[in-house]
């Protein structure tokens, strides 16, 4: 079953169209990167999965409910972080979740539990509007995971955080879907997506250009290798017989587009076979941030 | 979990009088009394000894006290008003009361109640300091005369009759607050309004301006008017009216 599932998602704000036709499969207990540029529309999904936008249209379903049908029932179930953390300034970081412990009812130990998990225990005296820039964001994700969701949406969670604080975040996030919850979570910083997602969406001018694994985003592209040989022209003129696209020549290396495994071990035994002394090979992924760029590019045609 | 309004009312209840503006609203009206009080009796002790006065209660105690309220009190509602709103607004943090588990009726009611709870404890913390005063007189300074009359059924309808007013003028600062981000215009309509129902108190529209109802407590008091009139009636129409009204533009908000 798919933790959030929509059909044919569309949103208008007067005749501008936000988003079409957007059909989202998050599997359950599944770590979904929700990628866009600005304007894209990925707060604007937010905010409708959430029900802080109206659908009409009854196309979104949390956890298998209907969200116009069972609002408050599947807030009991979602944790949220939604661009900038929420959280009110007038009390203590103790007291904003105390505030929903009041509502969720989760007991005393939660609040310290919470606390230890986004390491706020010091600063839980603290008035919220006096904590850094970092520690508000823990603090909103101390309040998006606090009665312990199945699901969590997170819009930019690791905002403002200091490179240690990604680390634990990325590591708590981790920590929750060993668990198993599902986390839905849209981010700029690609690389750190990268590391953590296993499933990718990418939202361009309100349309999914993509959808799926990572594996599979990754394996949409070539992969470049340098390979520094006894003979490179040889091994340059050999490569380009057997069908492999040749970047560049330079000395006694030799750059080679390959697109999948099979490729790379088919290229190994080429060049094995005609005796080609091979001392070094180097292997280069495009990362996340290529493939989206170029998927953006080919989306604008 | 429970999504009951019980649960929306403790929650308010707990982020809301975290708020100094609360405290605002809760006290000061009674600590005016108090220093009225302790006023009349520096004035005594400066002009050499009491005289004995025609019912104290209404011409000393009472006048000076609600020449005071009738000013202070729909501005100290405009800005507790505007507070109860105002803690949302700070942080967008309408995101969070509209993600949890209660419904938005819910929430919107515990809010409204929390406000006329608040109003009332008020008005009750201010009743018993105003009949706690006139005592403490009495004690200090018998030939005054505040024993010799039992006020005490005009003092209990003018504070009631004012609770019903300020529970008006609250439903329409809420209103407000809901449809004005900015705090200038709730508390500058509020401010106009309380001007201008002093200007036409006397015209027979005013009683459909529930802020005349300040301004009338005093004249009830001074006249020992204990009975409803049109204005307490339209008042009491006034809240039901605009407590419709802030539930709809509350619904609207969710809508980022």
């Amino acid at each position: 079953m798919e933790s959030i599932l929509t059909k044919q998602l569309s949103f208008k704000i007067g005749s501008k169209i936000i988003l079409d036709d957007i059909n989202l499969q998050v599997p359950e207990k599944g770590i979904y990167g929700y990628l866009g540029r600005n304007g894209a529309g990925k707060s604007t999904t937010i905010k409708l999965l959430l029900g802080l936008l109206q659908d009409d249209t009854d196309a979104i379903f949390i956890q298998g409910e209907s969200l116009r049908d069972h609002r408050t029932g599947i807030h009991a179930k979602v944790g949220n972080l939604i661009e900038a953390p929420c959280y009110y300034t007038k009390l203590t970081v103790f007291e904003n979740l105390k505030y929903l412990d009041i509502i969720h009812k989760k007991g005393g130990n939660r609040i310290e539990e919470v606390l230890e998990m986004v390491d706020l225990h010091r600063e839980k005296k603290k008035k919220a509007s006096a904590l850094s820039m970092g520690m508000k964001q823990r603090l909103g994700i101390a309040m998006a995971i606090f009665h312990d969701p199945q699901l969590l949406i997170l819009d930019e969670p690791l905002n403002g955080l200091d490179p240690q604080g990604i680390v634990e975040m990325r590591n708590l996030f981790r920590q929750l879907n060993e668990q198993g919850k599902t986390i839905f979570l849209s981010s700029h910083i690609l690389s750190e997506l990268e590391k953590i997602a296993t499933h990718i969406g990418i939202i361009e001018g309100g349309k999914m250009i993509f959808q799926g694994t990572k594996n599979e985003l990754l394996g949409q592209v070539d992969q470049e290798v340098v390979i520094r040989t006894s003979d490179a022209g040889a091994a340059a003129l050999l490569l380009q017989h057997a069908g492999f696209p040749i970047l560049k020549t330079d000395g006694d290396t030799v750059v080679v587009n390959v697109g999948d495994d099979q490729q790379f071990a088919a290229l190994i035994k080429s060049l094995v076979e005609q005796q080609i002394a091979i001392y070094g090979i180097e292997s280069h992924s495009k990362d996340l941030e290529q493939i989206f760029i170029n998927l953006i590019d080919s989306a604008n045609g | 979990m429970a999504n009951t309004l019980y649960t929306a009312f403790l929650s308010e209840k707990y982020k809301l009088l975290r708020n100094r503006g609360i405290f605002g609203v809760l006290i000061v009206p009674t600590l005016l009394v108090f220093a009225i009080a302790g006023y009349i009796s520096y004035d005594i002790v400066n002009s050499g000894g009491p005289t004995a006065i025609p019912n104290p209660w209404k011409v000393l105690l009472g006048r000076y006290v609600f020449q005071f309220f009738y000013l202070l009190y729909p501005i100290l509602v405009a800005l507790f008003v505007f507070a109860c709103c105002d803690v949302e607004y700070k942080n967008n943090n309408y995101k969070i009361l509209f993600t949890i588990p209660i419904s938005k009726t819910h929430i919107f009611f515990s809010k409204t109640i929390f406000i006329l709870l608040t109003l009332l404890f008020s008005l009750l913390f201010a009743y018993t300091a105003f009949l706690m005063s006139g005592y403490l007189l009495s004690q200090l300074y018998p030939v005054l005369g505040f024993q010799n009359y039992d006020f005490r059924e005009v003092i209990f309808y003018t504070f009631l009759k004012l609770f019903v007013t300020l529970s008006a003028i609250a439903m329409i600062q809420l209103a407000l607050s809901l449809l004005f981000r900015s705090f200038i215009y709730p508390i500058g309509i509020s401010m106009f309004m309380l001007a201008f129902s002093v200007l036409v108190a006397q015209k027979s529209f005013s009683d459909f301006i529930p802020y005349t109802g300040a301004y009338n407590a005093l004249m009830n008091i001074l006249s020992e008017n204990d009975s409803f009139t049109r204005l307490d009636n339209s008042n009491i129409l006034m809240i039901v009216l605009f407590m419709l009204i802030s539930f709809y533009l509350f619904g609207r908000k969710g809508q980022f």
